[in-house]
């Protein structure tokens, strides 16, 4: 298929393109970008108005299949992430089975590349069953196709097994990711602990439950010299730890989720088990410091941590009901709403976050993050002015269980192109 | 007056005092030879409870009976819930079979909020978890009230566990709103953070904080915190914070003494103490029962007309 | 749509008038019960209570005999509770003595439905037997629908349903007078 988009908003820091230009697909390759684009065999898409982005690219999306398909399956969470404005995801391993042998890797592979609507790469489990206790077969699963190594929800609590892990996984896959936390600090606590945890009685978790778990594993890092990549950072300290490693030349990188970067605390006082996420969503002086910590590109990118529940298992009891949110519907019009529009980060970086840097970290060459001549044709355009409300029967997951039900957003994508084919398109 | 009563921390000092005025009233009743009034005559109160409490059920079983209610009681065994039996299910059938209000207790905090977003009959939180005991902290605020004839500028101190405690909560929200001045005292691992900047003080040391109250709340330390690793022994808890007959008689005779219940005698009271003549834990016990009527009054209204006479 | 507001459309009694009619009313009370040696009178929250006390002061000039004043707040006995958006202000009712065996005056302004009086009688009886209960009221204005009548009566007024009678005493409202009123278009 070939497209000729005339006239969007070009953004892409990779290309360092940032005006208003056209846009030529051939043969779902990019053919040329510049102004006054004519051709004749190609489908014209007036786009004045309209933010053309390179394709958005999650590293952390929980598409629960195999195993707990009523919650999300590769079609739906694909095709969510395609409307979020999403090219390309990586699936995290914490399916049943978990992503730990290389059939099951390929199998995801295999099943993502037939039924998403969007380029699915795979993670492979960093721990046997992610209960990190023991090594799968890395090499196994790299050869089977597998991107990264994760352990999605945790850190390895032992520290010498996660320091042989480094060791030996060093240089198999592009990225190692973790999720600092210290399981032994967070006891059974439920909220960020703070002024807002004693109002609402929700045991408390602590800002160092996150941050010995990422200053223990900056430390390994440094010991083994291998990239290690930290999800969800969320409290100020920890984007200082990281600032400080990254200046000593610690290989590392971590990304924050756009709850974290929004909302604080205070959405508990209702008890929504929506805004029930780990880590916590904290206090505003830490949101402040994650928003300025991700301007400044301390914190490398933003990742959705798309988690869905269904209604069954998440509107329960605080205590019991399970941790995350649906995201990759939300995240661009979320951020750029409440960012962008307010002047607190700029296009470029918001583009770079979701983007290029995501791109970079999952070490693809082909011209993911991009919108360089000849690479696939990945990319989205975005409506930055018209305004909607976010409503669970507008949303494409299976799930519903967003914290955002009923705000007013703008910056929603309304056509997503995955190698020049169109593969969402807002049809109003 | 809203549907439910699901904490203290939203209502205003007037909605407060409505309800302790509500319950001076209340409480007259109690003392009639006819201890019953019929204004909620062919209403269906039922306790939901899903943690183990006899005297909050007995109370608002009392409460719901003097107003002529239909009262039910249903103590759900723990291990039905974790069976997956949904609560909001639970809730959906006790108002089909009825209910017009729903007493719960539950270890979670805001399970009274979920369930009062699932239903329309009236929802009263009786305890959820560490978060609050609305009708506890009303009824301490009332005794304060009866004894004192006052709450502002008065000194309260709540001691123990106010880290788990949602007697606590309650208590501060109610009384700190009515203008009396709050002091908290517990070991260190038991004080939840921020309480100051709710006007709380906050002490660790029992013996400088007792010379400046004119009213202790002892809180029930919950056996499992020595467990739970947050106290060395209840022998050192019991020597640093209980309220024992020395402590109370450096305080004076005019000194209020009180104890939500039910209380580990020996442990954060001595007996002596508790049935020391500056002990209200009696009225605390008899009010409670008034107060809550109060509260089963006021959140009986029904649609907007007009007062008919 | 015009705005509704309410309009005097005649005073019915004046001080002089409600003095004379309670007077009247206290010698009536003693007449009926040859002495008033058991009788207690009960007012009704609110302007029975003001208008129970002044009938007790009469009854003291006229046989230098004290009656005692009791205070009943009928709230949680109303039939009408739950037609009520905002819940009414419940007061406490104060009967100090022991009802039973005696003979109680229930004291009211207005006698308008019996509906209140119904429910008074239900509250008075909780609180033990009493030999009898008599009604005094400063007002009947008709329009009963339960089987109610006064025994002692300042003043019978025919009137509407649309009208309303509105009773101002010194002690509730700073000044004494029975008026007529009507809500009317602005």
């Amino acid at each position: 298929m070939n497209w000729l988009i005339k006239g969007a908003h070009v953004v892409s820091p990779a290309d360092d393109l940032n005006r208003k230009l056209d846009l030529l697909v051939i043969n779902g390759r990019i053919a040329e970008i510049g102004t006054e684009i004519d051709h004749p065999d190609a489908r014209l898409v007036e786009a004045g108005g309209l933010l053309l982005l390179p394709g958005l690219i999650d590293l952390h999306t929980h598409l629960c299949e195999p195993g707990a398909e009523e919650r999300e399956n590769i079609e739906s969470g694909s095709l969510a992430a395609a409307r979020g404005g999403y090219t390309t995801i990586l699936m995290m391993p914490d399916t049943d089975p978990p992503l730990d042998t290389a059939p099951a890797v390929a199998q995801a592979l295999n099943y993502g590349a037939k039924k998403g609507h969007v380029r699915i790469l795979v993670s492979g489990a960093l721990s046997i069953g992610l209960r990190g206790e023991a090594m799968p077969e890395f090499a196994a699963l790299a050869e089977a196709g597998a991107q990264a190594f994760v352990q999605p929800d945790g850190s390895i609590g032992d520290a010498a097994l996660f320091r042989r892990m480094l060791q030996y996984v060093k240089g198999m896959v592009p990225l190692i990711g973790v999720q600092p936390h210290d399981a032994s600090l967070v006891v059974d606590g439920l909220m960020h602990e703070g002024v807002a945890s004693t109002l609402y009685g929700l045991r408390g978790i602590p800002t160092v439950a996150e941050e010995t778990a990422l200053v223990r594993d900056l430390l390994l890092a440094a010991d083994t010299n291998c990239p290690v990549h930290f999800y969800r950072i969320s409290t100020a300290d920890s984007v200082r730890f990281v600032a400080r490693a990254k200046a000593a030349g610690i290989p590392v990188s971590c990304d924050v989720s756009p709850y974290h970067l929004v909302l604080t605390d205070e959405a508990l006082a209702n008890f929504d088990t929506t805004c029930k996420l780990q880590p916590p969503l904290r206090s505003a002086d830490h949101v402040d410091v994650l928003v300025s910590g991700l301007a400044e590109g301390i914190i490398d990118c933003v990742s959705t941590d798309h988690t869905p529940w269904t209604d069954e298992e998440k509107d329960v009891e605080f205590a019991q009901a399970p941790w995350g949110a649906t995201a990759l519907e939300t995240t661009l019009p979320l951020l750029y709403t409440k960012l962008v529009s307010v002047g607190r980060l700029s296009l470029t970086r918001l583009v770079e976050a979701l983007s290029t840097r995501p791109a970079e970290l999952l070490g693809l060459r082909d011209g993911a993050g991009t919108l360089r001549l000849g690479s696939p044709a990945d990319f989205t355009l975005v409506d930055p002015e018209t305004e909607r409300v976010v409503s669970a029967s507008d949303l494409i997951s299976k799930s519903k269980n967003t914290p955002l039900l009923g705000q007013r957003l703008h910056g929603w994508p309304v056509a997503t192109f995955v190698g020049g084919r169109l593969v969402w398109e807002d049809v109003r | 007056m809203r549907k439910d009563l699901l904490d203290l921390r939203s209502l205003s000092k007037q909605d407060i005092e409505l309800i302790l005025d509500t319950a001076d009233a209340c409480k007259e009743i109690l003392s009639r030879p006819v201890r019953k009034v019929p204004t909620l005559r062919g209403k269906v109160l039922v306790n939901l409870f899903y943690e183990a409490s006899t005297r909050t059920r007995m109370s608002f079983e009392m409460a719901g009976k003097c107003l002529s209610a239909d009262v039910m009681s249903v103590s759900v065994a723990t291990s039905s819930v974790t069976k997956g039996e949904s609560i909001k299910d639970t809730v959906r059938t006790v108002e089909a079979l009825g209910a017009d209000f729903v007493v719960i207790r539950h270890s979670s905090p805001g399970v009274p909020h979920l369930i009062a977003r699932t239903v329309r009959a009236g929802v009263i939180n009786a305890g959820d978890g560490t978060h609050e005991h609305p009708t506890q902290g009303l009824l301490d605020a009332f005794t304060i009230r009866e004894r004192l004839g006052s709450l502002a500028g008065r000194r309260v101190l709540i001691v123990g566990d106010i880290l788990h405690s949602r007697v606590a909560r309650s208590d501060i929200w109610a009384l700190t709103k009515l203008g009396a001045r709050v002091a908290v005292c517990g070991p260190a691992t038991l004080l939840p953070p921020g309480l100051e900047r709710f006007g709380v003080k906050v002490y660790t040391d029992l013996d400088e904080a007792l010379p400046q109250a004119e009213v202790i709340q002892v809180l029930r330390v919950q056996l499992e915190r020595q467990k739970g690793g947050l106290l060395p022994s209840l022998r050192e808890y019991s020597r640093r914070y209980g309220i024992n007959k020395q402590r109370l008689d450096a305080l004076g005779q005019d000194v209020v003494l009180m104890h939500p219940g039910p209380a580990n005698l020996g442990v954060e009271i001595t007996e002596v103490a508790a049935e020391d003549r500056r002990s209200v834990i009696r009225d605390q016990v008899r009010n409670g029962v008034a107060v809550r009527m109060a509260v089963l009054y006021l959140l009986s209204g029904g649609d907007k007309s007009e007062l008919a006479d | 749509m015009p705005e509704e507001h309410l309009v005097i459309k005649a005073e019915l009694m004046d001080a002089a008038a409600i003095q004379r009619a309670l007077k009247r009313i206290a010698h009536e009370i003693i007449e009926a019960g040859k002495g008033v040696q058991d009788v207690a009178l009960v007012g009704i929250r609110t302007r029975g209570v003001p208008l129970a006390r002044r009938l007790s002061d009469f009854i003291y000039q006229f046989e230098q005999v004290r009656c005692p004043v009791g205070v009943l707040d009928i709230t949680l006995y109303r039939d009408d509770l739950t037609l009520v958006a905002q819940q009414p202000v419940l007061q406490k009712t104060d009967i100090p003595l022991d009802i039973t065996g005696k003979t109680i005056v229930l004291v009211d302004d207005v006698l308008y439905t019996g509906r209140t009086v119904r429910a008074a009688m239900d509250a008075l009886i909780d609180h033990g037997r009493p030999a009898c209960i008599r009604l005094a009221v400063l007002i009947d204005r008709g329009h009963r629908e339960l089987p109610i009548r006064a025994d002692f009566v300042g003043k019978n007024v025919p009137t509407s349903r649309q009208e309303i009678i509105s009773v101002r005493l010194m002690e509730t409202d700073g000044e004494e007078r029975v008026v007529i009123q009507e809500y009317s278009k602005k």
